[in-house]
């Protein structure tokens, strides 16, 4: 294991190793103290540390009082598998009713709605309470408002 | 998985509840952060207080820490930031301030001077250590003082080690992790870590 520790130090062990070995430093203390060592003999060779300094045993105490932190999962990003099959199964879909329509005869094809020019009664004034905000509401609708109806005798296409 | 993938995912762990895992880093960091506090602060005792302080600090903040920056870079900050605090707190000026890069390169402002840590007991310690170290190094066998040199002071990686000596990554890794236990047995002793009694 303490080759392991070591490695893993090192940013030299396969994904799949490091939870069990980060699991062992975690659980034994002979490991994490193994941590220190090597992490310590590193400074000292590189000269870069007060390598006296120790404050886990204080942090750690000061840390029992402290409430656990928890932070919110992230939310999981969609894998890429899933975005792409949930597109494939659109284009499918598509496909799907585009191919059943275009096997209709043409001749069978029926209108199911219709444009129909709006009376200019529809734009006239409206009076009462709610006039204002209805008036408000045609300003930022515009003027091409459409009125789509059913056509008469339409059929709905099968 | 590289050294700052490996804090993210100890980080992780501490926000989800394992505060063991925050042992860890204070394990890995504190020599390194209590150097970079120490040319802010020149009593060893306050040192050793301010980063500590810096450690809780650094603790109750980890729930907002989204791993933008390293986890070393966010800790320093952390640690200038109480330094300078702890100063203002006591009446002191920081000592001459300078911009010095961190390993990202991005600059911090901090004090440049002073980068000693002296109290007798401590810098006697600290010879020890080193010249224990030195001692256990130049005694290595070649092949394990090559690959632990190239490793701890080149920063190479295992592969790029691999190539320098000629052999396989495996190799590699058993004469880092042989250099490493050779050295820490004659460590032990003057840390009082051995197996049966460690810190």
């Amino acid at each position: 294991m303490n080759e392991k520790i070591s490695a893993l130090m090192d940013g030299e062990l396969s994904p799949n190793e490091v939870d069990d070995v980060s699991d062992a430093l975690l659980a034994e203390e002979s490991l994490s103290a193994c941590w220190s060592e090597y992490h310590l003999i590193g400074e000292a060779m590189r000269r870069n540390g007060v390598l006296t300094l120790d404050v886990r045993e204080k942090v750690s105490a000061r840390l029992r009082d402290e409430p656990t932190v928890l932070s919110p999962r992230a939310p999981l990003r969609q894998r890429p598998v899933r975005r792409y099959a949930a597109m494939a199964a659109t284009v499918a879909f598509a496909a799907a009713v585009g191919w059943v329509g275009f096997g209709q005869d043409p001749a069978s094809q029926v209108v199911v709605a219709q444009a129909v020019p709006v009376s200019q009664d529809v734009f006239a004034p409206v009076s009462g309470v709610e006039a204002p905000y209805l008036a408000a509401h045609q300003e930022a609708a515009g003027g091409g408002l459409v009125r789509v109806s059913m056509a008469a005798g339409a059929k709905v296409a099968h | 998985m590289s050294e700052r993938e490996l804090d993210q995912q100890l980080v992780e762990r501490v926000q989800r509840g394992e505060k063991r895992a925050f042992d860890l880093l204070v394990a890995k960091y504190q020599k390194r952060l209590g150097r970079l506090l120490s040319r802010f602060i020149k009593d060893s005792a306050d040192v050793e207080d301010v980063t500590q302080e810096a450690f809780v600090k650094a603790y109750r903040a980890l729930p907002s820490f989204r791993g933008e920056s390293a986890f070393y870079t966010w800790l320093y900050r952390i640690g200038i930031n109480t330094a300078k605090n702890f100063l203002v707190a006591n009446g002191r000026k920081p000592m001459v301030h300078a911009g010095v890069e961190d390993e990202d390169g991005e600059t911090l402002d901090l004090s440049s001077q002073v980068p000693d840590f002296h109290t007798p007991e401590a810098d006697l310690m600290n010879q020890q250590i080193l010249a224990t170290v030195n001692q256990a190094v130049e005694a290595l066998p070649e092949d394990l003082r090559t690959a632990i040199t190239l490793r701890e002071m080149d920063g190479l990686s295992y592969d790029e080690i691999a190539q320098v000596m000629g052999c396989p990554i495996g190799t590699v890794r058993s004469r880092i992790f042989r250099a490493r236990e050779a050295i820490a047995t004659q460590l032990r002793p003057l840390l009082d870590t051995s197996k049966d009694k460690r810190w």
